[in-house]
C-alpha cells in the first residue's frame, strides 16, 4: 500500500458545542492518488473540501475511517508522516514581531533540517519576499502572508503538498510563477491536493466535487 | 523479526529528537515574548508586590512595636511570608497573561502542528510559560531587594532565607501556571467559551477565594472551608518555612498536606492539559 495516499471510508462530524449540533462534513469519502498526481477539490463554501485538506494534514481526526499517506497512518502522527506533509491552510498567519526569515528558520530547525536559513532564503527569492525576509510578518500584507505560507508548506521539500485557496490574494505574476512552480513540483513525482472553490488556475488537475454525492 | 538493536537506535534518536525540538522550541518562544513589549507591562507588575508591602507596613506603625517585641528573626519570616504570598497574587496574573498568548492565541497554530509533533510543542510552551514566571519572579525579588535596601538597610536577612522564600514561590506558582494551562487547553479543545482561557484561573483563585473569605468574615461559614483556598495552603507553606520554630503556628503534617494539594492538583492538571492539546483539533471558525 506503499507510495501513494489512500482514503479509506473517512467521515468527519463536528461537535458544534455551543449550540449541541452534530454537523457531518465528509461522508463515507474513498480516494486514492497516486505519486505525481495532482488532485483539485472543488466545491463551494463550507462543503468539506477545507476539512479534507486538514484531516490529510492530521489538524483533525477522521470520525470514521483511515487514511494512509505513503503507508503512515495519519491518526498516529509520526514525524515521518509529519516530514512527507506540507500544509499551507487558508489565512496564513505567523508571530508578529518575527520576521519571514526567522520563522522559516525556525520552522525547518524543528522540522530537523541541516541548512533551513539557505532553503529559506531561497524559496523567499523564488515567492519575491526577499526583500521583505528581516521585516517583521505583521506588517505584511495578505498575499504576503500567503506567499510566506507557501514558502512554510515547501520548506522541507515534502513529498504531498496541500494547498487550501492558494490562489487567493495573489497578484497576476506570483498566481504564474506559482503555476510554473506546481508544474515542477508535480514533475519530479510529488503529490498536490488543492481545495478552491473555482477552477481557474488548475489545469491538468483531477477535480473532485464537494459536497460529494454517495452513490446508491 | 523484531529487531532489538534497530529499535533502540530509532528510540534514543526519537528521544533526543523530541528534548532538541523541546529547547528550539523554547528558546524561540522565551526570546520571541521577552523581547517584546508585553513584557514591560510583565515587569511593570513585578513592582506590585513592592507597592503593595511598602504601603501596607507604612499604614501599620503598630509593625515596629512588634519589631522591638519579636525581634528581627520574627520580623524577616513575617516581612518573607507576606511578599510570597503578594508575589503569588502576581504570579497568577503573570501565568494568565503569558500562557493565553502562547497557547490559545498562538497564531501559528496550524502550521505548527502540521510540522511539528504535538508532545513537543506542548512541553517546549509549558516550560517556556516556566521560564517567564521565573524571569518575573526574579525580577519581583529584585524589586524586593531594592526596597529593603531603602528602607531597612541594616536587615540582617541572609541569602538562604531568600533563597527559601523564592523557591517556595516557584513551587506554589506551578499550580496556577498549570491550572491556566488546563483552563486554555479546555477552549482549544472545544473551541467554546474563549474566555475560559483567563476566566477559568480567574474563578479558581480569585472567585472561590473572594467567597471563602468574604464568608468566613461575616460569620456563617466554618473555618474548614479554607482547606478550599490555595492562599491559605501557601500561608502554611510559608510559614512553617519562613517563621521561626516559636512563631509556627502550623505542623510538618499541615505542610506536607499542603504540597500533595498542590502537587496532585497541578500533576492533575497537566495531565489533563494534555489530553486536550493531543486530541484538540483546529479548524475555520464557524
Amino acid at each position: 500500500m506503499t507510495g501513494e495516499i489512500h482514503i479509506q471510508h473517512v467521515s468527519k462530524n463536528f461537535r458544534i458545542w455551543r449550540v449541541g449540533l452534530k454537523v457531518s462534513v465528509i461522508d463515507d469519502l474513498s480516494l486514492t492518488v497516486s505519486e505525481g498526481e495532482s488532485v483539485l477539490l472543488l466545491g463551494p463554501n463550507g462543503s468539506g473540501k477545507s476539512t479534507l485538506l486538514r484531516v490529510l494534514a492530521t489538524l483533525l481526526m477522521p470520525s470514521k475511517g483511515k487514511i494512509f499517506v505513503y503507508g503512515h497512518d495519519t491518526r498516529r502522527r509520526s514525524r515521518a508522516l509529519l516530514n512527507l506533509l506540507g500544509f499551507m491552510p487558508e489565512e496564513c498567519k505567523f508571530h508578529p514581531g518575527i520576521s519571514g526569515l526567522i520563522f522559516l528558520n525556525y520552522l525547518g530547525k524543528l522540522m530537523g533540517m541541516r541548512e533551513p536559513k539557505t532553503r529559506a532564503i531561497e524559496l523567499l527569492g523564488d515567492f519575491g519576499l526577499t526583500k521583505w525576509r528581516n521585516i517583521d510578518t505583521s506588517v505584511y500584507s495578505e498575499g504576503m502572508r500567503q506567499r510566506l505560507g507557501l514558502c512554510s508548506a515547501l520548506l522541507n521539500e515534502p513529498k504531498v503538498l496541500l494547498l487550501d485557496e492558494p490562489y487567493d490574494n495573489l497578484d497576476q505574476e506570483m498566481r504564474t510563477k506559482l503555476k510554473i512552480y506546481l508544474q515542477e513540483y508535480l514533475e519530479n513525482g510529488n503529490i498536490v491536493i488543492a481545495a478552491s472553490h473555482n477552477k481557474e488556475h488548475f489545469t491538468n488537475f483531477r477535480e473532485i466535487r464537494f459536497p460529494i454525492e454517495k452513490e446508491e | 523479526m523484531f529487531n532489538v538493536s534497530i529499535f533502540l537506535r530509532n528510540f534514543i534518536h526519537e528521544t533526543w529528537f523530541s528534548i532538541r525540538n523541546c529547547f528550539i522550541i523554547l528558546k524561540y518562544d522565551a526570546t520571541r515574548y521577552l523581547l517584546s513589549n508585553r513584557t514591560l507591562v510583565l515587569f511593570v507588575f513585578c513592582f506590585v508586590p513592592t507597592l503593595l508591602y511598602v504601603s501596607f507596613a507604612g499604614q501599620t506603625a503598630s509593625l515596629e512595636i512588634y519589631l522591638h517585641r519579636n525581634g528581627y528573626q520574627w520580623f524577616i519570616g513575617y516581612v518573607l511570608q507576606i511578599y510570597v504570598l503578594f508575589a503569588y497574587i502576581i504570579n497568577i496574573l503573570v501565568s494568565i497573561v503569558v500562557i493565553q498568548e502562547l497557547f490559545l492565541h498562538e497564531s501559528a497554530i496550524e502550521i505548527l502542528l502540521s510540522s511539528t509533533k504535538r508532545f513537543e510543542l506542548f512541553v517546549g510552551k509549558t516550560v517556556t510559560a516556566l521560564i517567564v514566571l521565573i524571569v518575573t519572579s526574579i525580577f519581583t525579588w529584585i524589586a524586593c531587594v531594592i526596597a529593603f535596601i531603602m528602607w531597612q538597610q541594616d536587615l540582617p536577612m541572609t541569602p538562604d532565607q531568600f533563597l527559601t522564600a523564592f523557591l517556595i514561590l516557584i513551587a506554589v506558582s506551578l499550580v496556577p501556571l498549570t491550572i491556566t494551562i488546563l483552563g486554555n487547553t479546555i477552549v482549544m479543545k472545544f473551541r467554546s467559551l474563549s474566555g475560559m482561557g483567563s476566566g477559568f484561573p480567574i474563578f479558581v483563585f480569585f472567585v472561590i477565594p473572594f467567597f471563602i473569605f468574604s464568608s468566613i468574615y461575616l460569620g456563617f461559614a466554618t473555618e474548614e472551608i479554607l482547606e478550599y483556598s490555595s492562599y491559605f495552603r501557601v500561608f502554611f507553606i510559608t510559614n512553617f518555612f519562613l517563621m521561626t520554630k516559636d512563631e509556627r503556628i502550623v505542623t510538618s503534617a499541615d505542610v506536607d498536606k499542603a504540597f500533595n494539594f498542590f502537587g496532585i492538583i497541578s500533576i492533575l492538571a497537566i495531565i489533563f492539559s494534555w489530553i486536550f492539546f493531543w486530541r484538540m483539533e483546529t479548524r475555520k471558525k464557524e
